[in-house]
């Protein structure tokens, strides 16, 4: 009896222990703070390293760009103040901001802006091909530069707006210290001493920030949550103001009284990638790669494998992306006759072997459902091995005649030199169309005319069946009652611009 | 004590280097497209060139073996591919966020599992079998079952703790404890009701001992015969098991960490090895044996204190 009475009073010992150090509330920092669970860690702070995507906006944190996306994806001035083209599409000249000073105390000037640019180009960092077109920089003067490119590059102004143009103090530029302490003109100074690498990145006001519009907060932390289920969790106690979810979690955090900001990123596909027919005999056949579009029943995949959330299409280029056709929607309307029909004319009645990379570490269902619905037309699918870390490379090694991937739709020019072009990061057999690259060396041109020959080139490769877009997936960014967002196109997450306080 | 101390030490740099080679000839085998891993997919090939040329990729695997053996001998480990930072600053950022975990977990799981154990031996009837139906209830249900019950009620809904997060004790120690309390609550579990079963078992063989019967016979009071006999003789099998369950746990943590999005190995541990960053993995690898080394060595020599006979061994 008395052990009885020692091990309960033990136990009621430590309970009291336990919450005597807990507060009942889990506090919310005072407004007008933000707070955001971010997916992906940067992978360091060195501007050369940023990547396209969920890093960028932690990027905005620290570090100004010339030239701003805002929400609508149009670029403005920021410390850029005025550009133009020369005739030849070769050089850009870009008049400078004055008076702006990194939190370093240093100015920034033509020569900052220059630096920062070659840095960013020469850096090998993920994204460093988006301007691999800049040969060199000319400063004018502190308030002038000439960027100039050893070809027109028409996407160069949204590329230096994102993750290749981020600028940092020019002392630390290539320095090993900027690695882990950024340092820039940006609204918000890193705070090292509050932040932990990998986990938790504090950013208070810059005082001197020169554009008070685009500092709306006393602070910002990044928190980096890689799981969704954490990152609903900190959502909904109130850790974090904002977050991505996915369709599985969207509806308890909708409970949650979260406010759902959808926007469009990217396109679940099949890349039809060996259009010669070099691995894959019948994919040389446009009807083949016709029959495989009208084989699939995109929406039934869509309500499957995303609880509906989403939109089925037959295009690659996004909404958003200046070259959407909505004619184009009902062009491969599902219609396994059809498809049958178009096997038979190519000569593949009695169906074919396609090999394709196993995608069931991704999404099982959606393996499932595309075996189903092909054999049903008499196509046999042999899914291959394939390691889920080196998926991408694999992908990129030219082994595969056909794969299932999910595809970002950006801005008109980085969706042609993504899917279309000779030379497209997806463009794996570098299939080369006149049609397409006549219609390039249009917008190379005349970049103003990017939209309808982005359009034309979109007609093109859906009448080719070059892939088969299965729907395009919503993006299900999260806010709390304390902070509110607008969605930026073609950007996986919001701009740290798109922020405000709840009110505000 | 000496020559017992230094043999399980000779041993234990034995394993060392043995588990560190074999490791890294493992990831040579199983990672491939490090470079283009670490770019993403719009690397150009030249980009990717470029980048095993930095890595040293482009060098052979048996000369790139050596270079590594002979930097890690003078205690440098070389920097992350995936970050640049360098590997020893990044595992001891993370290492003492998971061993405090660990650590905190298997010392409550050492008491209330000793606890249990003991009682459920010596009292029998409904004690005894309430603490196996613990023991079978732990072991079905996965720690992160129960992390995610937790933090549903505890975090989100009633917001008595934090839904994710660490705190440095040297920080806010309040908060430390809240950040700590439900994850090491849902490792705690798992483990104590095992831990219990083995050392209810232990704990009633001992009982059936003929030096117990002796000792009860010469007057000794039941008390003391469980505290002074029964547990020294008992605490082999129990530390045995604890220590199991503290290099599984190392292990284990891999989950719950990410469920409360804590900075700790976890992650480290998964990322590194999906991209295939082998100084990276390599650190980790070598730190990992070396507190799995301490462990046992320690666990050794507390039997070898109790149990003159594991000294003679």
């Amino acid at each position: 009896m008395k052990l009885h009475n020692r091990v309960a009073g033990a136990l009621v010992l430590a309970l009291t222990a336990t919450f005597s150090l807990v507060s009942l509330q889990t506090s919310h920092a005072a407004a007008p703070s933000l707070t955001v669970a971010a997916l992906q860690d940067v992978k360091n702070w060195d501007p050369s390293q940023a990547h396209l995507g969920h890093p960028v906006p932690m990027y905005q944190t620290v570090y100004d760009t010339l030239f701003l996306r805002d929400s609508s994806g149009a670029i403005k001035p920021n410390l850029a103040t005025k550009w133009y083209f020369d005739s030849s599409q070769t050089h850009l000249k870009v008049t400078l901001k004055t008076g702006v000073k990194f939190t370093d105390g240093e100015i920034f000037d033509g020569a900052a802006a220059a630096a920062n640019i070659m840095n960013n180009r020469n850096g090998n960092g993920p994204d460093a091909s988006q301007i691999s077109e800049v040969s060199d920089v000319t400063v004018n003067s502190p308030s002038s530069i000439t960027i100039n490119l050893s070809a027109p590059n028409p996407g160069i102004l949204n590329f230096l707006a994102g993750s290749s143009g981020f600028i940092g103090a020019p002392k630390l530029i290539g320095k090993p210290d900027i690695v882990s302490n950024p340092v820039g003109s940006g609204p918000y100074i890193f705070n090292a001493s509050k932040s932990s690498k990998g986990s938790k990145y504090v950013f208070d006001a810059n005082p001197n920030y020169w554009n008070k519009a685009n500092q709306k907060f006393s602070s910002v932390t990044w928190l980096v949550m890689a799981d969704t289920t954490a990152r609903l969790n900190a959502l909904l106690s109130g850790q974090v103001d904002a977050t991505l979810l996915d369709v599985k979690t969207a509806a308890a955090a909708k409970a949650g009284g979260a406010v759902l900001h959808e926007s469009n990123t990217d396109v679940s596909n099949i890349m039809l990638m060996d259009r010669a027919g070099s691995k894959v005999k019948a994919l040389g056949d446009v009807r083949v790669r016709q029959a495989i579009n009208f084989a699939i029943d995109k929406a039934a995949i869509l309500k499957a494998t995303q609880n509906g959330i989403g939109t089925v299409t037959d295009q690659m280029f996004g909404l958003t992306s200046g070259a959407y056709d909505a004619s184009l929607e009902s062009y491969y309307s599902y219609d396994p006759a059809k498809a049958k029909d178009l096997l038979a004319q190519a000569g593949y009645a009695n169906g074919f072997e396609l090999p394709m990379p196993n995608i069931g570490f991704n999404d099982p269902a959606l393996q499932a459902f595309i075996q189903q619905y092909l054999a049903a037309v008499g196509i046999t699918v042999k899914w291959t091995d394939i390691s889920p870390a080196n998926f991408v490379a694999e992908l990129k090694s030219g082994k595969d005649a056909a794969s299932w991937f999910q595809l970002f739709q950006g801005t008109p020019w980085e969706e042609i030199k993504l899917i279309a072009a000779p030379d497209a990061t997806w463009n794996i057999f570098k299939t080369n169309d006149p049609v397409i690259t006549s219609l390039m060396a249009k917008i190379q041109r005349d970049p103003a005319a990017a939209g309808s020959a982005a359009a034309k080139i979109n007609a093109e490769i859906v009448k080719q069946a070059w892939y088969v877009p299965l729907f395009r997936l919503s993006q299900q960014f999260f806010t709390g009652k304390h902070v509110t967002v607008v969605p930026q196109p073609q950007q996986a997450v919001p701009s740290l611009y798109n922020y405000s306080p709840t009110g505000a | 004590m000496a020559s017992f101390l230094a043999k399980r030490l000779l041993s234990g740099v034995l394993l060392l280097f043995a588990i560190s080679s074999l490791a890294f000839f493992l990831i040579y085998a199983s990672s491939t497209n490090i470079a283009s891993n670490i770019l993403g997919e719009g690397a150009t090939a030249d980009q990717i060139k470029q980048k095993s040329h930095e890595l040293g990729l482009d060098q052979p695997i048996v000369s790139r073996y050596f270079s590594w053996l002979k930097h890690a001998l003078h205690g440098s480990f070389g920097n992350s591919w995936a970050n640049n930072d360098s590997v020893i600053s990044e595992i001891m950022r993370r290492l003492p966020i998971t061993l405090s975990l660990v650590l905190i977990a298997i010392l409550i799981s050492a008491i209330l599992a000793t606890t249990l154990g003991v009682l459920a031996a010596i009292k029998g009837g409904m004690v005894d079998r309430v603490v196996q139906m613990l023991a079978v209830a732990g072991f079905a249900i996965p720690g992160f079952i129960i992390a995610i019950i937790l933090v549903t009620f505890l975090a989100v809904k009633t917001h008595i703790f934090p839904a994710t997060g660490w705190v440095a004790f040297t920080d806010n120690p309040s908060n430390w404890a809240k950040s700590i309390t439900l994850p090491v609550i849902s490792l705690v579990v798992a483990t104590m009701t095992s831990s219990a079963q083995q050392i209810r078992s232990a704990v009633k063989s001992v009982l059936e001992r003929d030096f117990i019967r002796t000792l009860t016979s010469r007057g000794i009071s039941r008390r003391e015969i469980i505290i002074k006999h029964v547990l020294r003789a008992a605490a082999p099998a129990g530390l045995t098991v604890l220590s199991l369950q503290f290099v599984g746990m190392l292990g284990g943590t891999v989950i719950v960490e990410k469920i409360f999005a804590l900075p700790g190995m976890g992650d480290l541990v998964v990322n590194a090895t999906a991209s295939g960053d082998t100084p990276l993995v390599m650190g980790i690898v070598v730190y990992t044996v070396i507190i799995v080394i301490v462990v046992n060595l320690v666990v050794d020599l507390i039997n070898g204190w109790l149990n003159p006979k594991v000294r003679v061994k």
